[in-house]
């Protein structure tokens, strides 16, 4: 590796594999792009940008494997480019086959290791892409690069041409410079040169011309024709650039010279050419060397298994979310300022108070200390009215040693109600400044989709047209990363089950190509996905079949629509009648709603026979802070995430029946049972009760009423994760610390769900034991 | 992680990043690819140039060298970026300044373009993959043709 590239250069290393997966994404998404509209100019560019600066990143790094492959897929693009190559889908096919190779040898060194299956096949397919006239031509071109037009010799009468144009106060210099072949880019020195020259005074001529410097060819040797003030000293100076020019010799040709440097310039013609052909052999030599060794490499094939990556994740950040952030944070300890003074004046308060306490005692000691003479003054009969009078004003005088304190406290109290106020925006603000910094637009998903839609339309032989809306919607980067499986699942779904054949479609009265909408947007502080198809819709009698067969529910169930809908989120549920490789196996849907709760979000589904289906995936914007409903048990305040819980009522003790041993209650015309917090989680509280405060909480179908002591209300909850041993405890989601400093737990509603069934389970065949015995 | 070479002893040689009156030479670093732009950055500031900015478009690019100008001594452009490529990025910047002195990356198979660059008026090129020789070679050569 270059010297700065040691391996411990892990920042830049992370960059650099950050930076190829996005290139690698801009790949794919452009191509997709480019089949269904081949002449796309952009696509065309920045396909052939991402190629060719992933190409340049590997090669910096050092993994030639990647940069030799990346080559050859930028060498196809190139003809696409030059409009050598149409894009069809047989191309289209074979360069996402390369891009996903491309990213297998990415991830593969990302995780330290180095991609070695064979992959012969593909770039002999790549290559056959590169026209036989092309390649024709770029040998061609090689050959001519490498052996180079030899400078043409100028006649007498050019010579006297060239000095008669030139201006006469300046001498004419004729410098010849010979290049080095080995420089990476050897055919710009040409051009260098002349604008180095150019710039120090006025190239009159060069040999070869201008324009033949210009096309991509190698000459070892050129000759330049310069009117300078310059001297040769300066001249020899300026060309000296390292790597690109070998040699300068530099001859003032005014005038008498020139018959002699006609001759001098046969010489060496002779001489180059000769050494141009023997080089010619060797180059050849080592290509074939090197095309022999990279096959041996591709041929290599042993399977390393994969580690995990070896770099975190990094996420880039717009620069001015983090200048607002720093601006909150200045404020933040403008407010700290604040604070200070304030307890300093606080602290000064309760020092007032406490003389005033001493002036107060003092005061009353008095006035009890004085009441012997008070009564000495009635004996000696002095009227009550004046004794009265001066009893009074001494009681006043007490009064008045607490107004300063009162005022002062009044002051600082205010002052402090406003900066409490202000530290309640700025922590706002600075909440949602930090959570923005999390945030990453939704199209980081939504462009993989693309892709997948032509894999499985053409393998399905279905004609569907995807529109993408919204893909700008912002949401928490730990989302984003788990929702791509669920989503793609719901998308497999519509393409699979929800549009119909192409030939069914126009029976049907339709556009035989089909429409899949897949679109994100903001609600309140939730992110709505919808993926709606104009397929054929759900048949909620099938459902209903298929349901009963499977046992789900009872034949005389009365279904509605919806409940009907959420059936085909049920583990184990399918209604297709044969099995295809994307879906229909009826594992997944039940799996999507179990991930997409694991995110505190839902799904629902909404359907039309004959018109299509939407599939409603809600999230909350953000994992860090939820909003919870906080409940009192016994002693104990537990928080439930508010997405989960459906309502809240008060109900009679009288008002819970038992059925079968369980404790239900009727909710409208629903029995849902009742789930007494205060036994599942062992916690004492006071039994005799005039109501029971019952949340109903639930998730899809299942719904299920929480007994608790009492609601406290609704909160903004942070999350914290629960560590080691704690970790597995059923029914927690995690805790968070309240206003007042004390720990309350935030109950997860599905694993609730399931885990007071099973307490519920074991404590019915307890008793159902326990009467037997007896009997 | 820096290797030795990144601390030159003051004793033996001054910094090629610091001009002979003792200033670090200010550096505008313009490329899309993030991973390119810190790898020229590591080079530079390790002889002590200070890289006043860095821009990741030519737009940018054009826009941040009007902001700093005059004091930036040096710009590394890319050839091929979104919005605007290097080339016309370098045009613009020789509109706006004549003198300014621009300095191409460009990876291998750009030659017409680093041609052309050179043509337009760009001081010298530099290939990518990027060694750390070659770049500050480069560079101090065409900041040494000035003064």
């Amino acid at each position: 590796m270059s010297d700065y590239l040691d391996p411990g250069n892990e920042e830049l290393l992370k960059d650099f594999f950050e930076e190829a997966q996005m290139q690698v994404e801009t790949l794919e998404q452009n191509i997709i792009v480019l089949e269904n509209d081949p002449d796309n100019r952009d696509s065309i560019d920045e396909i052939f940008r991402a190629a060719h600066t992933l190409k340049g990143g590997a090669a910096t790094v050092e993994m030639s494997e990647l940069a030799e492959f990346t080559h050859i897929i930028e060498d196809v693009l190139d003809e696409i480019r030059s409009h050598k190559l149409r894009v069809n889908e047989e191309v289209v096919d074979i360069l996402l086959k390369a891009i996903d190779i491309t990213r297998a040898m990415v991830e593969e060194r990302a995780s330290g290791g180095v991609f070695k299956e064979n992959i012969s096949g593909l770039v002999d397919s790549l290559n056959a892409l590169l026209s036989e006239e092309e390649m024709q031509a770029s040998v061609d071109a090689q050959k001519k690069s490498k052996t180079g037009d030899s400078p043409v010799l100028l006649s007498e009468y050019e010579m006297l041409e060239l000095l008669s144009t030139a201006e006469e106060e300046y001498p004419i210099y004729r410098i010849r410079v010979t290049f080095n072949e080995d420089n990476p880019m050897n055919t710009v020195g040409g051009v260098q040169v002349y604008a180095l020259l150019n710039k120090a005074g006025k190239v009159l001529k060069s040999d070869p011309e201008i324009d033949k410097l210009y096309e991509d060819n190698f000459y070892p040797i050129i000759d330049y024709f310069i009117a300078t003030e310059k001297t040769e000293q300066e001249l020899k100076e300026l060309l000296n650039i390292t790597d690109v020019v070998l040699n300068s010799e530099i001859v003032n040709i005014k005038k008498a010279e020139v018959a002699e440097s006609t001759t001098e310039t046969r010489k060496p013609k002779i001489e180059e050419t000769g050494i141009e052909q023997m080089a010619v052999p060797e180059q050849a030599e080592i290509a074939e060397a090197q095309e022999r060794k990279s096959i041996e490499k591709a041929k290599e094939k042993s399977f390393k298994k994969k580690k995990a990556s070896a770099y975190g994740s990094v996420l880039r950040v717009d620069s001015r979310r983090i200048d607002d952030l720093l601006n909150l944070v200045s404020e933040a300890v403008i407010l700290k300022a604040n604070f200070n003074q304030l307890s300093s004046r606080f602290a000064g308060n309760l020092d007032d108070l406490q003389s005033a306490e001493m002036r107060y005692r003092e005061q009353i000691k008095e006035i009890t200390d004085s009441f012997p003479k008070i009564v000495e003054q009635l004996e000696n009969g002095d009227s009550f009215k004046s004794i009265r009078k001066t009893f009074q004003e001494r009681v006043d005088g007490v009064y008045e040693i607490f107004d300063m304190f009162s005022g002062s406290l009044k002051s600082i109290v205010a002052q402090f109600e406003s900066t409490a106020q202000s530290l309640v925006r700025v922590t706002g603000e600075l909440q949602e400044g930090v959570m923005k910094i999390r945030m990453v637009p939704i199209a980081q998903i939504f462009s993989r989709f693309p892709r997948l839609l032509r894999d499985l339309t053409r393998s399905l032989n279905k004609d569907i047209n995807l529109v993408i809306e919204g893909e700008d919607t912002e949401l928490d980067k730990s989302v984003i990363e788990d929702i791509l499986d669920p989503l793609i699942h719901c998308v497999r779904n519509a393409i699979d089950h929800g549009i119909e054949l192409p030939d069914e479609r126009e029976k049907a009265g339709k556009d035989p190509k089909g429409k899949i909408r897949l679109a994100a947007r903001n609600e309140g502080n939730m992110i709505v996905i919808t993926v709606s198809d104009d397929g054929r819709g759900i048949d909620v009698e099938s459902i209903r079949k298929s349901a009963i067969n499977l046992g789900l529910i009872h034949p005389n169930k009365a279904l509605t629509d919806v409940e009907a809908f959420n059936l085909i989120f049920e583990p184990g549920f399918s209604t297709a009648d044969r099995i295809t490789n994307i879906s229909g196996r009826g594992v997944g849907l039940d799996v999507v709603r179990k991930q997409l709760e694991k995110l505190n979000g839902s799904v629902s589904i909404w359907s039309e026979p004959g018109k299509g289906s939407v599939f409603t995936i809600k999230l909350p914007l953000t994992l860090a802070i939820i909003q919870g409903l906080m409940v009192r048990v016994g002693k104990e305040i537990y928080a439930i995430p508010i997405a989960s819980v459906i309502e809240s009522l008060r109900i009679r003790p009288s008002e819970v029946k038992l059925i079968d041993h369980y404790e239900v209650f009727n909710l409208r015309d629903d029995v849902l049972s009742l789930l007494r917090m205060d036994r599942l989680f062992k916690i004492e509280s006071e039994e005799k009760k005039p109501f029971y405060f019952v949340v109903v909480v639930g998730s899809g179908e299942k719904k299920v009423g929480l007994v608790v002591d009492s609601l406290i209300g609704e909160e903004d909850v942070v999350i914290k994760p629960l560590r080691d041993q704690y970790s597995n405890s059923p029914g927690i989601a995690g805790a968070t610390i309240l206003g007042d400093g004390t720990v309350s737990l935030i109950l997860d509603v599905s694993q609730l769900l399931e885990f007071g069934m099973k307490s519920e389970m074991n404590r019915r065949i307890k008793i159902e034991t326990a009467i037997q015995r007896e009997r | 992680m820096k290797a030795k070479s990144d601390f030159p002893s003051i004793n033996e040689r001054q910094p090629e990043g610091i001009s002979a009156e003792g200033k670090a030479y200010r550096v505008l670093i313009v490329d899309d690819s993030m991973f390119v732009a810190k790898q020229i950055s590591q080079i530079l500031t390790s002889e002590g140039f200070e890289i006043v900015d860095t821009a990741y478009d030519g737009e940018e690019a054009v826009e941040k060298y009007k902001e700093l100008y005059p004091r930036i001594d040096l710009v590394t452009m890319d050839i091929t970026m979104p919005k605007m490529d290097g080339v016309t990025s370098l045009e613009k910047i020789l509109e706006f300044d004549n003198e300014a002195r621009v300095i191409m990356i460009s990876a291998l198979g750009k030659q017409d373009l680093v041609k052309k660059s050179l043509m337009i008026g760009a001081k010298n090129y530099i290939v990518k993959p990027l060694d750390r020789k070659k770049v500050l070679e480069r560079i101090v050569m065409v900041l040494k043709q000035r003064s």
